[in-house]
């Protein structure tokens, strides 16, 4: 399950909203199930800590709710097994953010939630979540294990709110039938070899690389961004900076590619569903669509690699579920206990998630021989070195509204000036984080 | 315009009654075929192997025809679809049998009963169909949660039964009624009650059965409502489950039509049955606007 | 003198038992938010954060009408998204059923099975029509671009380019609900004594003259309330842009091209913590609804 995070503001909402109806069932995505449980860590301490609390219910919420979910559950299954003394309950929910907006309301959010990585602060100062620094100390979870990106996205005004569990980055996929036809064996790295690969696979009716107007060309736009040295906002998170010319060389880029490679104009999804019918030779796309596109969900040989590097540096665009403790009126030092040791015994035994079709976030278990058996995603794995992920302030995702607009204007063609409509969309997005400071306050309040 | 037909003798109107007859009927075949191509469609494609739903050619029926969506659909445990057809349809009912007593009751009055503020009172209910349906989510949501209703049944049927549609319903129908039954019963000294109970009702029963199969249906095709009271798995309702799976596969359309068949089926079959009676009874709804 | 005491106060009394029931649930959950919310979109204000609380009088109907500003751009776009649906749908939820109805008023035989099957997509849900739809349009796999391509038509992107994806949306809900405002046409016409259209018969009247001096007038107070009903129906859209377009395509101004307003509240309030400004938003939309059917009302008793 992806990111409901996206392109506009919109793509939220919608998937928020439904109204009487709504189903914008491309916004979310399954990740895949794991199907067995190796025992990693022990959590040693667990048992006794929680005697003295006799048997400790915990709820534990997660928005996957496609394939990814039973194999969660699975993984529930097996700690609870292995853990007499704790009994998690796992809830996968659809309008997942909704659902924790209107549960704090009420005060019946779980013990355990899973949030991404840029939804954290907007949670923490909405007062959604607690801190939860000696608890990650006692777990003995530290920094030096994850990425420091990813890392760094659960940290918000000097305190650490979550714990990382995967990261899922962008990914190409690619019809290797198209390719060996066309005299090649191995996916593209570089931007000489992608280019020449997509010109090649660009005949009659087939498209060389299809790329969309709609989720996710935004991502794609942030990591080609990051990719030519630049970045959305500044690091303090106060000004957007997508405008600068690396902005402007990462779109024109796009526009390019997509006037030389792509159908244009191309909605949500199509890009996937064109690929499907076997007539593209390359999609970018999260690692979440593994399954939709490769293997059984396709009549040709479909595959998943690690995106190439078009830019002087290499960048990729990646989310990440995290796992954090909600807000409650009264808290309960035993269920913290219980959920120290759950959420540590998920993130040692990641190497099981990751067979859903997850890059797990922690270094060891990315190193363990267990991981490495497991493709397409460790040779996708190498990918999240280069992950990058938006300041942890709140309601950073509303500032991305504009820039989703404008990246999508001018690939759709409705905007022809690519710099001016960066200028216009940062203008716009200045204007947002101004608004967000001003209810936000710096900080949250105090726990 | 009216395309009755004539009686008259002449070959030249024969014919050209004939011509009108083959227009009529070619328009609303065509009509039909509009109709009918979006549903056939969702059926065709619920029987597909996702491996071929984005094939060259288009084939209604399926190359190879497969259950494996359904079967993906009822056997997830985090789309327990049994569960919440029963769910719904435990809402539907309920909320549909309190909304006949209190609409045809609030109806009856401002239609036959005379007091102060009457009119005021009805004509506030109306003006509140101008409002725009989202300004109410936030603060009713608040409510609910205080009220200790949020995961109950409750949370979605009381809400509902303060809707205005089926009290105006239940007054349009009671106006369009003579009156001299119940004069005559009040002149035998029955109060207000008895003639409500023994006179008004009894002849309402088409109304009130229209009523249940309109508040019904707009009950069981509820959806944001639901999906914000209604949490956990073992009370939630079709439509939110319904959303659920779509969020759940991405570009699956094979599933997702599979769940909308899920959905769809049981309404399309109550339609089937109680077709005449809903189309009449929506046909009185405008009748006295 | 008690007999006629005691009538009176029975009659005093009584009618309101019998609409309290409805009345309290209406107080609870209509009147008390409806108040509730003209309340706070004079504050500041996220349901979750009641500490942050501010009041600032007037200052979130003034950011509606600050040009140039984001808030002025996102609403006022969605704004002009839900009109321009209004206007493109309602003569078509209009016109379309009222020529259906007057074809099945042909009393030929038939006429009810396909009176059933006109009005059957009605009793689906929002979100179940919206889905069929969006997959028929979609550009890959999607039904109705490939017979247009297989008849040699131009493909649109249906639901990422302009004028299309409105009319996407105009053509799934005109599916959906034309059935609902035919039956309410066809009743009113049958309603219609037919020795009026004899007479006009005898008089020489063609089937147009019959139509515009008989059927319409006296179909028009019907015609009013459809009209009405329809165009509330029709300000209310959310479902189905939300999943057939989710607003797109995007514009280069700010704001979906398919974003209608209650979308727009429904950002602002639940996605992003502003709701007081979703408040104020929803004040100024129910003051134009209301505008808008006070006209119309106008418009059609001057015709009379």
């Amino acid at each position: 399950m992806k990111t409901i995070r996206f392109v506009l503001p919109l793509l939220l909402i919608l998937s928020l909203v439904l109204s009487a109806c709504g189903t914008p069932a491309a916004t979310q995505s399954p990740a895949q199930p794991p199907a067995e449980q190796p025992a990693a860590g022990q959590p040693a301490s667990g048992q006794e800590q929680t005697q003295s609390c006799g048997v400790v219910e915990l709820q534990y919420w997660n928005p996957f709710t496609g394939p990814d979910g039973p194999y969660m559950g699975e993984m529930v299954e097996a700690f609870n097994a292995s853990h007499p003394d704790i009994k998690v309950t796992m809830t996968s929910q659809g309008e997942y953010y909704t659902q924790l907006a209107t549960a704090a309301a009420a005060d019946t959010l779980p013990d355990v939630a899973i949030l991404h990585a840029d939804q954290i602060a907007t949670h923490v100062f909405r007062n959604m979540l607690r801190p939860m620094d000696d608890l990650v100390a006692e777990m003995g979870i530290s920094s030096s294990d994850y990425p420091a990106g990813v890392w760094a996205a659960g940290e918000v005004a000097g305190r650490r709110y979550s714990i990382p569990l995967d990261i899922h980055p962008m990914t190409m996929f690619y019809n290797a039938d198209l390719l060996k036809q066309a005299g090649f064996e191995n996916p593209p790295k570089t931007r000489e070899e992608f280019e020449k690969i997509a010109a090649a696979l660009t005949v009659g009716e087939n498209k060389g690389f299809n790329i969309t107007g709609g989720f996710p060309v935004m991502q794609i736009f942030q990591m080609l961004l990051h990719q030519f040295g630049g970045t959305e906002f500044s690091a303090d998170g106060t000004q957007a900076t997508w405008n600068s010319e690396a902005g402007v060389k990462a779109l024109q880029w796009m526009k390019d590619a997509q006037t030389k490679y792509s159908e244009p104009n191309l909605e949500v999804d199509a890009e996937l569903n064109a690929f499907k019918t076997g007539t593209v030779g390359m999609i970018w796309n999260g690692i979440w669509q593994t399954t939709n596109v490769t293997g059984a969900g396709v009549e040709f040989n479909g595959v998943a690699t690690a995106v190439p590097q078009i830019g002087p540096q290499m960048a990729v665009w990646a989310g990440s579920h995290q796992f954090t403790l909600p807000v409650h009126r009264t808290v309960d030092p035993c269920k913290d206990r219980a959920a120290a040791i759950f959420i540590k015994y998920m993130v040692e035994n990641s190497v099981t998630w990751a067979k859903a079709g997850q890059i797990p976030a922690s270094n060891s278990v990315r190193a363990s021989a267990e991981f490495k058996a497991i493709q397409p995603q460790a040779s996708i794995a190498p990918s999240v070195e280069y992950a990058f992920f938006p300041p942890a302030v709140p309601g950073i995702t509303d500032a991305f509204g504009p820039l989703g607009e404008a990246v999508g204007a001018v690939m759709n063609g409705t905007a022809t000036d690519i710099k001016a409509a960066l200028d216009d969309a940062a203008k716009r997005a200045n204007e947002i984080l101004v608004q967000n400071k001003a209810t936000y306050g710096d900080a949250p309040k105090a726990p | 315009m009216t395309l009755k037909t004539t009686r008259r003798p002449v070959s030249g109107y024969r014919v050209q009654e004939f011509v009108n007859r083959a227009m009529i009927y070619l328009t609303l075949s065509l009509v039909t075929l509009i109709v009918v191509i979006p549903l056939v469609w969702m059926f065709s494609t619920s029987f597909k192997l996702k491996s071929q739903l984005f094939t060259k050619e288009i084939y209604w029926i399926p190359k190879q025809i497969t259950l494996e969506n359904y079967e993906k659909i009822l056997n997830n445990p985090s789309t327990p679809i049994g569960r919440w057809f029963m769910n719904s349809l435990f809402v539907a009912s309920v909320t549909t049998v309190l909304k006949l007593v209190i609409d045809s009751l609030a109806g009856y009055a401002y239609a036959r009963m005379d007091f102060p503020g009457r009119k005021q009172i009805f004509g506030l209910l109306i003006a509140t169909l101008f409002l725009p349906g989202v300004m109410f989510l936030v603060p009713n949501f608040v409510t609910v949660a205080k009220l200790g209703m949020l995961n109950k049944f409750s949370g979605v049927i009381i809400p509902a039964l303060a809707s205005v549609f089926g009290v105006y319903f239940m007054r349009q129908f009671f106006e369009s009624l003579p009156k001299e039954l119940e004069e005559a019963a009040e002149i035998d000294g029955a109060n207000r009650l008895q003639i409500f109970f023994q006179i008004a009702l009894p002849l309402s029963k088409p109304a009130l059965a229209t009523l249940a199969v309109i508040e019904f249906l707009a009950s069981w095709n509820d959806f944001l409502w639901a999906l914000l009271v209604l949490k956990d798995r073992a009370v939630q309702t079709l439509q939110p489950g319904l959303r659920t799976l779509q969020g759940a596969y991405t570009s699956e359309y094979g599933l997702m039509m599979a769940g909308a068949v899920i959905v769809a089926v049981p309404v399309l079959v109550l339609y089937i049955f109680l077709q005449r009676f809903i189309v009449q009874s929506v046909a009185t709804t405008g009748l006295k606007g | 003198m008690s007999v006629a005491f005691a009538r009176k106060r029975r009659i005093s009394i009584t009618p309101y038992l019998f609409i309290l029931p409805h009345l309290i649930f209406f107080a609870v959950f209509v009147g008390y938010p409806f108040f509730s919310g003209l309340y706070i979109s004079f504050f500041q204000y996220d349901y979750l954060r009641p500490e942050a609380t501010v009041f600032v009088g007037l200052q979130n109907y003034l950011d509606l009408f600050h040009a140039g500003s984001v808030k002025f751009i996102e609403f006022w776009n969605s704004v002009r998204v839900t009109v321009t649906f209004v206007i493109w749908s309602v003569p078509f939820l209009v016109l379309i059923p009222l020529g259906l109805a007057v074809l099945l008023n042909s009393k030929l035989k038939g006429m009810k099975f396909f009176r059933a099957v006109f009005f059957s997509p009605w009793v689906l849900s929002c979100a179940v029509i919206s889905l069929i739809w969006w997959w028929i349009f979609q550009s890959q796999g999607g039904l109705l671009n490939y017979y247009l391509k297989l008849w040699g038509f131009d493909t649109p992107r249906w639901l990422s380019t302009m004028p299309y994806a409105m009319i996407s949306i105009v053509v799934a809900t005109v599916w959906w609900t034309m059935g609902y405002n035919m039956v309410i046409f066809l009743a009113a016409l049958q309603d219609i004594p037919t020795d009026l259209y004899e007479a006009a018969e005898v008089d020489g009247a063609n089937a147009w003259q019959r139509f515009t001096r008989i059927t319409l007038p006296l179909l028009q107070p019907v015609l009013v309330f459809i009209i009405i009903t329809t165009i509330i129906a029709s300000f209310n859209l959310l479902g189905q842009p939300m999943m057939m377009t989710r607003g797109a395509p995007a514009q280069p101004t700010g704001g979906g091209a398919t974003e209608p307003v209650m979308l727009r509240i429904f950002t602002e309030g639940f996605v992003r913590p502003f709701q007081g400004s979703a408040a104020a938003m929803s004040v100024v939309v129910a003051l134009m609804m209301m505008a808008f059917s006070f006209v119309n009302f106008r418009l059609f008793r001057q015709r009379d």
